[in-house]
């Protein structure tokens, strides 16, 4: 214990003097979220912002006929009614965004409305110019709504005559749920990127990095005994994965506390997230899951000659990391007897379903079983290949 | 004391390997069937072309390697069954022996001496000597990385020798090194055999063993073709020089193969 202790201690004080290291395993995961944030909450404030407030220019043509509806707008509709000529070039004008929409109202627009028919306004507008559509039709929609009451009264018939059936809509998925659906595995797959990239870096120092350094000879030659030698570089390539999650939870706090206007949804899931009792839960996914990833990065690291040998190896090996996650993603993949069992997959999927508060205990189980079975493995590899004298030897 | 006895090391060889060495064979004897024995107080020297099984040999006297048969006895301990105890009893350095850069040399010193299972006092005590008599006080603070090769060699010495072992496997020690730095190895095999400690060390350039070795072996596609102390060989020389002599004793068992 006291050996495994000794090299533990050591290559901690090697990885923490490592710049590469350090910068993958603190410095990135720590600032991700926040960076991320403050892009995501900038970008929603203008667009957002912008787009309800900018002032509108319509062109009108036909103005005359145009009745009451112009006549109904407020200083906050914020829109400038420019007249015009029926023979204008008012499509060019909306193309060079001189013009954000242009309403065209017939000759017999009054005669229509006056008349109990259903006149026609035709709206020119681009759908890529955000909120001009939904500005005008509330508009329009606001301005039908009256004639319709005023029709309604004239003829002394009520509003429920004409509206026979209404269908009331009651959603009881909790907001939790449907967020948990969407977007509830994504946040925690970055946590499992994480523990793949911040191990990645000291696994390829402590192993290949020893066979380029020519040190390797040097630790076999002491009395400890090879498997203690492993357990104990295993242990900080363990360590510095889950430190590197640990702080990309930590930038996530952060992120959250001091980044403004992000989407609620966003807000939801991550205070979801940020529970200490889900911190947990995760934690106790993520080891196992570290270990085995460690398993796979050692021998790899173990074989390779050089730094760039290792990670010219390892590099398709992160897009076999990545593609699960993504797979997790889609939607009508789920958790069940089968994807409890893939690696990376189940935790993405599982934490999903946790975050939405409808996680099946069997299946979690399941993924559990799957977990720790997969890190035996590839620990009992990582032992056995350590221990081939060809290949720690490979040069 | 060394004890070698019928030693015999096999690799597997790979498709690639086959064909690089033009041959179908399925192993390869990088050692076979070698006997030696390295005295106490005395400087063994292996000498050889590159690829005649010299590193093979030292490493497994170090326990890195297992012999495929054949047995070595380090301080009467088996290699196999006592590597443990074996291994707190050797040093190991080669030519090319890295350090730990982000490491100070105290730090390294250290460390080496915690895994020989050394207690505190007398690696602190071990380690000051060291570095008093390589005059290492003087950057013992500083990152490795940052020192000259001549002062990492000095830590690789200090690193060697901390457990104070009783045997040292030198494989070839001073190869990449400039004349000034190899000076210090030449001193350290010196010391050593001061000490009375046992001296183990390859090499293909003839006027380094010549300087400093008792007994001399020459080794060649893994098989013993001399064994001998450095005396007898002198006197049985049929050339004027050592370096021609070894090439001679080399090229006539070439010949024989053929």
């Amino acid at each position: 214990m006291k050996e495994i202790w000794n090299i533990a201690k050591k290559e901690f004080k090697e990885t923490l003097r490592d710049k590469r290291t350090l910068l993958v395993m603190i410095v990135v995961p720590l600032l991700l979220f926040p960076v991320i944030f403050t892009i995501v909450s900038d970008i929603q404030r203008n667009s957002a912002e912008e787009a309800m407030q900018k002032e509108l220019r319509v062109g009108v043509i036909n103005k005359s006929q145009s009745g009451e509806i112009l006549s109904h707008l407020r200083v906050k509709d914020n829109m400038r009614i420019i007249s015009m000529e029926e023979n204008a070039p008012y499509r060019q004008y909306i193309r060079a965004d001189s013009l954000d929409a242009t309403l065209v109202f017939p000759g017999d627009f009054i005669s229509k409305i006056d008349g109990m028919g259903t006149a026609q306004i035709r709206m020119y507008y681009q759908s890529t110019n955000e909120g001009v559509e939904e500005r005008i039709s509330l508009l329009v929609e606001k301005y039908s709504e009256r004639v319709r009451n005023n029709r309604l009264a004239d003829l002394g018939i009520s509003k429920e005559v004409i509206e026979p059936v209404q269908l009331e809509k009651v959603d009881i998925a909790t907001l939790q749920e449907k967020i948990g659906k969407y977007a509830g595995g994504l946040i925690p797959y970055v946590f499992i990127i994480f523990c793949f990239i911040g191990a990645m870096y000291p696994a390829i120092d402590l192993f290949t990095g020893e066979k380029e350094r020519g040190t390797i000879e040097t630790i076999l030659t002491t009395p400890v005994r090879r498997i203690h030698i492993l357990t104990g570089k295993m242990f900080v390539v363990v360590a510095t994965g889950i430190i590197s999650a640990l702080l990309a939870i930590a930038g996530l706090f952060v992120g959250l506390n001091f980044a403004e206007a992000l989407p609620a949804q966003i807000m939801e899931v991550a205070g979801d997230i940020l529970q200490i009792k889900f911190i947990m839960l995760l934690l106790t996914m993520l080891i196992p899951l570290t270990i085995f990833f460690a398993g796979i990065l050692i021998p790899i690291s173990i074989y390779a000659k050089s730094f760039k040998e290792a990670q010219s190896i390892i590099t398709p090996i992160n897009i076999l990391v990545i593609l699960p996650g993504v797979v997790g993603m889609m939607p009508g993949i789920e958790l069940d007897i089968q994807t409890a069992f893939i690696p990376v997959i189940n935790i993405a999927l599982a934490t999903k379903d946790i975050v939405a508060g409808t996680i099946d205990y069997g299946l979690l189980g399941a993924v559990y079983a799957s977990l720790i079975l997969f890190a035996v493995l590839s620990v009992a590899f990582s032992v056995r290949y350590f221990g081939g004298e060809t290949n720690i030897l490979r040069t | 004391m060394i004890e070698i006895n019928e030693l015999t090391k096999e690799f597997r060889l790979n498709k690639q390997q086959r064909k690089k060495m033009a041959t179908y064979a399925a192993d390869i004897k990088a050692v076979n069937d070698i006997s030696l024995t390295c005295q106490p107080g005395r400087i063994f020297s292996l000498l050889g072309p590159n690829g005649a099984g010299k590193t093979t040999t030292l490493r497994m006297i170090a326990t890195i390697l297992k012999p495929s048969s054949g047995s070595i006895r380090v301080s009467g301990m088996d290699t196999q069954k006592d590597a443990k105890k074996v291994r707190a009893r050797i040093g190991f350095l080669t030519g090319t022996t890295g350090l730990y850069h982000r490491l100070t040399p105290d730090e390294l010193v250290t460390y080496f001496g915690r895994l020989n299972g050394m207690d505190d006092s007398t690696l602190e005590r071990r380690k000051q000597d060291l570095f008093h008599t390589l005059e290492i006080f003087s950057f013992s603070g500083k990152r490795i990385g940052e020192l000259s090769s001549g002062m990492k060699q000095k830590v690789s010495i200090a690193r060697t020798m901390i457990h104070d072992p009783e045997v040292v496997v030198f494989d070839e020690p001073t190869a990449g090194l400039d004349v000034i730095t190899a000076e210090h190895i030449i001193e350290l095999i010196r010391q050593c055999k001061e000490d009375g400690k046992t001296v183990i060390f390859s090499s293909h350039i003839m006027s380094e063993v010549d300087l400093l070795c008792d007994d001399l072996a020459i080794i060649y596609e893994g098989r013993i073709l001399y064994n001998g102390t450095m005396e007898a060989f002198r006197s049985q020389m049929q050339n004027g020089s050592l370096t021609k002599e070894f090439i001679r004793i080399v090229n006539e068992a070439k010949n024989l193969a053929r």
